[in-house]
């Protein structure tokens, strides 16, 4: 039987979490099928990038002086 | 008849799956964008969604009138203290003198002020545009999910040592994924989600699911709910976090009475998060390919009352959404520990590739 190797590259971790969706991401860093650690990297870094808020929320959120919610 | 009623619920699969995957792969765009606007941003920007009532207007005016007041200094003073020395004598001195040259503003004057001000936002927006926080890639979270996911496996999965005690549990995490979503809501008062539930597979046919869990227990329960009539099953089936903004739109093609209480009465919740709670094994097939099978043993519902609740400006534009994958991270170390709890001897189903 062929041993499985987890995966470890976080850029190619980061396009594998845009195919698949953050929740079945997260069942294969669980099964070990995703090395923990640059899983929990990939992860970070990809709700990082998707949490980026475009310049009329910010614009909004610095005129009203409310909190940016992403950001708290 | 019978022909009739299987065709009637084969019209409604296709339509529920085509309302579901459509959601999730295509942008909402305006008609969103305005829906969004209307439900959420804007009623947290005029200051009603929050506790203190600061309004966008006053805010604002806060902000921007130091900036007008400093801008008019150089104006008013080129006004005030004339080059012209007969001038100079001739002009009044003291307030009147300023007085009179505030109302003598003309539009090259205005424009100038305005030019300052627009120099002096747009550069403390640039700031905050390119401002670029470092991102920390070990987080509290992400320890207590490594822990979490050491521990070991028992018969009630290692954690509690009964059903009971492991239900409770559960119950805990829920409430806790609750006060979670309520940080991210800015909801002090953790009064706008209105129930959390956890939904799971009564059997390995896929037909049934049932409540195993939830916080608000204010009816009496079902044992078990036709599975192709929760949207938490179409949900499940596509593996991905999924948040439904208007329950009760007319496009929803599903039931608006609740699903899981005995007397069926109508659903209070208008928003939905759906987080799919997934496992996943491997296979080697027998050319040494790794093919992954990803399963769902049950579904994180977290609901609210209003509209538009886990949704943020922006999430227009992406065919996901946003804010479901930042309450997913939010919530990392209790769906951990769901599956932990849950897994065992939970009927799972295979998440369409």
């Amino acid at each position: 039987m062929k041993t499985v190797q987890p995966l470890k590259d976080v850029d190619q971790l980061g396009r594998l979490i845009d195919e698949i969706g953050i929740a079945r991401f997260e069942g294969r860093c669980a099964s070990g099928a995703i090395d923990q650690v640059a899983g929990a990297k990939a992860m970070q870094a990809y709700v990082e990038k998707v949490s980026e808020r475009p310049l009329a929320s910010r614009l909004a959120h610095f005129l009203s002086d409310t909190v940016e919610v992403y950001k708290r | 008849m019978a022909a009739a009623k299987f065709k009637a619920s084969q019209e409604f699969r296709a339509k529920c799956i085509e309302y579901v995957e459509c959601k999730l792969t295509t942008k909402g765009g305006y008609h969103e964008a305005y829906s969004g606007f209307k439900h959420r941003t804007f009623p947290y920007l005029i200051g009603l969604e929050t506790k203190d009532k600061t309004n966008l207007i006053v805010a604002s005016v806060l902000k921007i009138l130091p900036l007008f007041l400093g801008a008019m200094v150089p104006v008013v003073a080129r006004k005030v203290y004339p080059q012209n020395a007969v001038a100079a004598a001739a002009a009044p001195q003291g307030p009147e003198a300023v007085l009179k040259a505030i109302a003598s503003i003309d539009p090259t004057d205005a424009a100038l002020i305005f030019t300052v001000v627009f120099f002096t936002l747009f550069n403390k927006l640039s700031e905050k545009y390119f401002k670029r926080s470092k991102v920390s890639f070990t987080t509290p979270h992400t320890r207590i999910c490594e822990t979490i996911e050491s521990l070991p496996l028992d018969q009630f999965a290692g954690i509690s040592s009964t059903p009971a005690a492991s239900d409770a549990l559960l119950k805990s995490c829920l409430a806790g994924i609750k006060h979670e979503i309520s940080v991210l809501l800015l909801d002090d008062s953790e009064k706008v989600i209105s129930d959390v539930v956890y939904w799971e597979f009564c059997d390995k046919t896929e037909r049934r699911m049932r409540v195993r869990s939830r916080l608000v227990m204010d009816k009496p329960q079902k044992t078990s709910v036709e599975a192709h009539l929760l949207q938490a099953y179409y949900v499940a089936k596509t593996g991905k976090v999924f948040a439904e903004h208007d329950f009760q739109h007319r496009d929803n093609p599903f039931p608006s009475e609740r699903a899981s209480s005995v007397d069926n009465g109508s659903v209070a919740y208008k928003s939905i998060l759906f987080v799919p709670i997934i496992i996943n094994e491997e296979e080697v097939d027998s050319a040494g390919e790794t093919i992954d099978h990803d399963y769902c043993i049950g579904v994180l519902c977290v609901a609210s009352d209003r509209p538009f609740r886990f949704w943020r400006w922006g999430d227009q534009n992406r065919d996901e959404g946003t804010f479901g994958k930042v309450a997913y991270d939010h919530i990392r170390p209790y769906i951990q520990l769901v599956r932990r709890l849950a897994m065992h001897g939970a009927y799972r189903v295979e998440v369409n590739a």
